[in-house]
């Protein structure tokens, strides 16, 4: 068995650290993940706009407007920040000015994904004469695009600057008005590029990615039972061999997991009905349904540390309580070590499965709606889940369905991992002793 | 002597940095510790001495030990079970041994 993990481990390790290192798909990680403060505090607004009090939307009524501007400028503009971050974060890696990158890139998403539109003739009341854009063409759903083109501009402005291809100044000229003039050549290529796509042949980038992402978008963050299996199980087979998953995963499933959850917010913020939103699988249903201690559904396994005989177990159960209360679970998957051990993989891999069946079953039935808001990873799961899902008390209550049943299946691995802890406990007297020196209370 | 510790988003090795720093002033080190996700790393190469990689991110040992070796810092990774029982004494331990290298 050890040798096979160490096979595993081999052919996987490659691989993880190709994807974990390609350039453009860590710009596009970081550049995404970037943006999260944004649709979090976006995300309080959707969340204010929609308490289940009586009488509270009527209330509400004469701000609603208001109080959708910050909503709109976060989540609902969501892509035009992508295109700075993936910019910005791909420009870093170049050693190139992240400044003017981000400039670039956001230029390239604007001609590429906004169209300006002309009133020629007021409405009085509705609009007036002028040039509007619409800014939906800045949310989620332009996300794909955003991404693209970004890279594509930064590529650009790379490649010119290492060819040298830039508009020379005698040397007298201070380098800070030089500098800005090294863009001024990529400016003008990014321009007529995207410009000559868009106007010149026709040619909608935003719409051919999206079209050509998402049957990939659909299984994996959609409504499909399958995808969001799969999901999870590849997260938790990277996790099991000590690789982070979502890591790795990132580059891949990032953009489509943050624009899976602003399609709902937007779909919600216009509805206000959580039970018919576009995607079922969003991170945040697997946040807060099944990685409940965080990734493994692990807690439960915290839990029956805690009450373990093994001395180290126990010491190990009350290490990882609270990390794992806030969904942070790295103690325990290296402490114990879940990874590469045969015994807790097992249900590290098979707890989280059978509660992603489980949460789908419910939803099924109409117990739960779907996800409308995004908190923080760290908040606490069932109170998570209530606020995520409208405020439904079920939600609560299928996590800590969850928890017993992941505690159910981790419990005969525990007892066969627990024994052989006892026994090497029992077996070596000293060796241990100086082990749990290290291990106390965090 | 200057610490820098890295996971995925630098939360989890924040939990070791403290028992690390009580370490060092249990032994009388002068340690200034602290931890970062891996996409600060490159920013803070110049100033630390050392970095140790959280073992969940140790697929980026190659790339990190590369730029470290430009500059003259040792990389390694955290023994993953020192890092699962937050075993600050041994960490630091690690660290210190790396640096003395």
């Amino acid at each position: 068995m050890t040798s096979f993990m160490n096979i595993l481990e081999s052919k996987v390790l490659p691989v993880a650290n190709r994807i974990g290192s390609q350039r453009h798909l860590l710009a596009i990680r970081h550049g995404v993940l970037a943006t999260l403060p944004l649709t979090i505090i976006g995300s309080f607004f959707v969340i204010l706009l929609n308490f289940p009090i009586e009488g509270y939307d009527e209330w509400i009524a004469p701000y609603r407007a208001a109080l959708d501007v910050p909503f709109r400028f976060t989540v609902g503009a969501m892509a035009l920040y992508a295109a700075f971050g993936v910019g910005s974060a791909l420009a870093g890696h170049y050693k190139l000015d992240q400044l003017s990158a981000g400039f670039l890139s956001v230029l390239a998403f604007l001609i590429t994904c906004v169209v300006p539109t002309q009133v020629m003739e007021s409405v009085p009341g509705v609009i007036e004469a002028g040039r509007w854009l619409p800014i939906s063409s800045l949310s989620a759903a332009s996300l794909f695009g955003a991404i693209v083109t970004s890279l594509i501009s930064v590529e650009i402005f790379h490649f010119l600057i290492k060819r040298d291809i830039k508009i020379k100044l005698p040397e007298s000229v201070p380098p800070m008005v030089s500098n800005s003039f090294a863009a001024l050549i990529p400016t003008l290529v990014v321009v007529l590029l995207f410009w000559g796509i868009r106007y010149g042949l026709g040619f909608d980038i935003n719409s051919i990615i999206t079209t050509l992402v998402s049957p990939l978008k659909n299984l994996l963050v959609g409504n499909s039972l399958v995808g969001g299996l799969l999901t999870v199980f590849l997260i938790v087979f990277f996790w099991s061999l000590g690789i982070h998953g979502p890591a790795i995963l990132g580059p891949i499933i990032r953009p489509m997991w943050d624009s899976a959850i602003l399609e709902n917010m937007d779909a919600f913020a216009r509805t206000g009905n959580a039970a018919n939103l576009p995607n079922l699988f969003t991170e945040q249903f697997i946040q807060w349904f099944v990685w409940i201690g965080g990734a493994g559904s692990t807690l439960s396994l915290v839990v029956l540390f805690l009450f373990s005989k093994s001395k180290y177990l126990k010491e190990l159960g009350k290490l990882s309580f609270v990390p794992g209360i806030f969904n942070i679970n790295e103690p325990v998957i290296f402490g114990a070590p879940i990874v590469m051990n045969p015994i807790l993989m097992v249900p590290f891999i098979v707890a989280p499965l059978v509660n992603v069946i489980v949460s789908y079953t419910f939803f099924q039935l109409g117990l739960i709606p779907m996800i409308m808001a995004k908190l923080p990873f760290t908040v606490f799961s069932p109170i998570a889940a209530v606020i995520s899902t409208d405020w439904t008390i079920m939600a609560g209550v299928l996590v800590i369905l969850n928890f017993v049943i992941s505690l159910m299946i981790y419990f005969p691995f525990f007892k066969m991992f627990e024994k052989q802890h006892l026994r090497d406990e029992n077996k070596i007297e000293d060796g241990p002793e100086e082990e749990k020196a290290g291990i106390k209370y965090a | 002597m200057n610490i820098l510790l890295c996971c995925s988003a630098g939360m989890s090795t924040s939990l070791l940095v403290s028992k690390m720093e009580k370490a060092a002033s249990e032994e009388g080190v002068n340690a200034k510790i602290q931890a970062v996700a891996t996409t600060e790393v490159r920013n803070h190469m110049d100033e630390v001495d050392v970095i140790l990689l959280g073992p969940q991110v140790r697929y980026l040992l190659n790339d990190i030990r590369k730029i470290g070796d430009e500059k003259g810092v040792p990389v390694d990774t955290i023994n993953p079970m020192h890092y699962g029982t937050c075993n600050g004494k041994e960490v630091l331990k690690t660290a210190v041994q790396l640096i003395s290298k």
